[in-house]
């Protein structure tokens, strides 16, 4: 069985695996010996710090606790390479900018906050919310913004958002309560595609900033269907 | 005469079309399973009591397709000759004229017109076609979600076909017995949400003994008031599924149902029984509900 994890029961037929301190960095180990221990299940899902078991039909608590017994994953090495994906973003006030009204027109302070996000490595934790929202993880504490008391009725596809230590790209038009700070041009789901999304749970993000001419190459690369995202391997060192 | 599409003379296409689409109908399957991780909602039927029933009054279709409208139905022409049923909440059923019963087989001549009315108690009615309707699928589901699908419901001038059509009679359901007393029930069933143990005792006894009136509701949820104001820390966005109560600072309870996103950061303190999620979805704005607690 795991250290500091118990087990919630949300439905008959769910149930998630709670790790209290978070996962250390061995999620997608954790996942993949889950799916090899319960091979039914319908879906694996996972949060910051839940990983959700999705089964076809109802299970008891007990049976579910006696076969995670038998795992040990104390010995297993958590060596998963991950991939360093470069996200364009886009500051121009063409796109709704709370930075300015965060932080009361004070330009310097609105300079900082965008060159220190673009030197900020994330990491995408799950998807959830809207269809191909990627949850990133991993915004310093100074770069953390409440969310807003009043959500707005429409924030637009592409916003980049910050809620709290959370960061998101809105992968369609929708309401939404976080601090928009710039847009990116890069759709992160396409359902037309297989697989439909390109950065996978636990890969890293940064994000660099193009201009509004590029924004609007960039879209136009990706309705015609060539533009590739830039990537490369992540040394964790 | 100039034909449109072509020259094809339309009433010679088996096909539905929507003449009237009715105050809210949509497409729905059993919906979009294992595409959570995507961010994708499960969607399908609003009331699976009412799904499962039109399911197994006209099976053998590989189509598992139903209209499930909101209040007021639509109203269809259809070309060709097809059965139909319609289950879920009681509505007035017209077919060139005459009126037909709820829950039983019925058989559309070519060419009728098909006039569904007024919910006459509850929220949402199923029509399901003895046919394949053509509905495209997308991640492995027919289910109106947008923008995943190109549609977010019915709209007048919209075609489906009328494919695949079953000859043989179908069985005599006349014994079949239809209990719809969930569709006027007013007690959900409840067991602990993972965020139970973070209300107080007096919290957790008011939650179930005060009356929770539906203020809102859509296919996402339903919003129901409470007395209850907690100062609950921050929390993480966790998994969300359909029939889970979460309370959120104001002291609303959002009930989750079909479409409802796949994570959220609300507080978890209690979660719907399968039955009792039927009973939620056929409920109007200003009608009153309780919970009812059933022991783990």
């Amino acid at each position: 069985m795991f250290k500091d994890c118990r087990i919630l029961k949300i439905t008959p037929s769910i149930y998630s695996l709670h790790f209290e301190k978070g996962f250390n960095g061995a999620l997608t180990l954790i996942k993949q010996r889950l799916s090899q221990l319960f091979p039914e299940l319908i879906e694996i899902t996972n949060s910051f710090n839940r990983i959700n078991l999705i089964f076809p039909n109802d299970q008891r608590i007990k049976a579910i606790k006696s076969k995670l017994s038998s795992l040990d994953l104390e010995k297993q090495s958590a060596n998963f390479s991950a991939i360093l994906w470069e996200i364009p973003i886009c500051f121009d006030p063409v796109f709704t900018n709370d930075l300015d009204t965060f932080f009361e027109d004070d330009l310097e302070a609105v300079i900082r906050y965008r060159h220190d996000f673009l030197a900020t490595t994330f990491t995408l934790e799950l998807y959830g919310f809207l269809p191909g929202f990627g949850y990133l993880s991993g915004l310093p504490k100074v770069l953390q913004l409440d969310r807003k008391t009043n959500p707005n009725a429409l924030t637009l596809k592409g916003t980049v958002g910050v809620g709290g230590a959370q960061v998101g790209v809105y992968p369609q038009d929708s309401p939404g309560g976080w601090q928009n700070i710039g847009n990116c041009p890069l759709p992160w789901i396409n359902f037309t595609k297989t697989p439909c999304t390109f950065v996978a749970i636990g890969d890293k993000v940064c994000f660099y900033e193009v201009d509004l001419v590029e924004h609007k190459r960039i879209e136009h690369e990706v309705a015609m269907g060539r533009y590739q995202p830039k990537s490369s391997s992540y040394d964790k060192s | 005469m100039k034909l449109p599409w072509g020259g094809i003379n339309l009433n010679q296409v088996a096909m539905i079309k929507v003449e009237a689409p009715g105050f809210f109908t949509t497409i729905q399957d059993k919906g979009r399973f294992a595409y959570r991780h995507l961010g994708v909602p499960v969607a399908g039927p609003m009331d699976q009591h009412g799904y499962d029933l039109a399911m197994a009054l006209l099976p053998h279709i590989s189509d598992g397709c139903v209209f499930e409208f909101t209040l007021i139905g639509p109203t269809l022409r259809l070309t060709k000759e097809v059965r139909f049923v319609v289950t879920g909440a009681p509505i007035s059923i017209n077919l060139d004229g005459a009126q037909l019963a709820m829950n039983k087989v019925h058989l559309a001549p070519d060419n009728s017109l098909l006039k569904l009315g007024k919910v006459e108690k509850g929220m949402r009615s199923y029509l399901r076609f003895g046919a394949d309707l053509g509905v495209p699928t997308i991640l492995d589901s027919k289910s109106f979600y947008s923008p995943l699908t190109a549609q977010k419901s019915l709209q007048k001038g919209d075609v489906f076909s009328i494919e695949n059509t079953r000859s043989t009679t179908v069985q005599n359901h006349a014994l079949l017995r239809v209990n719809d007393d969930y569709i006027t029930a007013t007690n959900l069933v409840v067991s602990p949400g993972p965020d139970w143990g973070l209300l107080s005792t007096d919290q957790q006894l008011q939650l179930l003994n005060e009356t929770h009136k539906v203020e809102a509701q859509n296919r996402m949820g339903y919003r129901l008031s409470s007395t209850i104001h907690v100062n609950a820390p921050a929390l993480l966005s966790q998994l969300v599924v359909p029939g889970m109560v979460q309370l959120t600072p104001g002291g609303k309870l959002l009930i989750a149902t079909a479409d409802c996103q796949v994570t959220g950061g609300y507080l978890q303190v209690l979660q719907l029984q399968k039955d009792s999620l039927n009973v939620l979805v056929q409920k109007r704005e200003g009608e009153i509900l309780t919970f009812r607690s059933k022991l783990r």
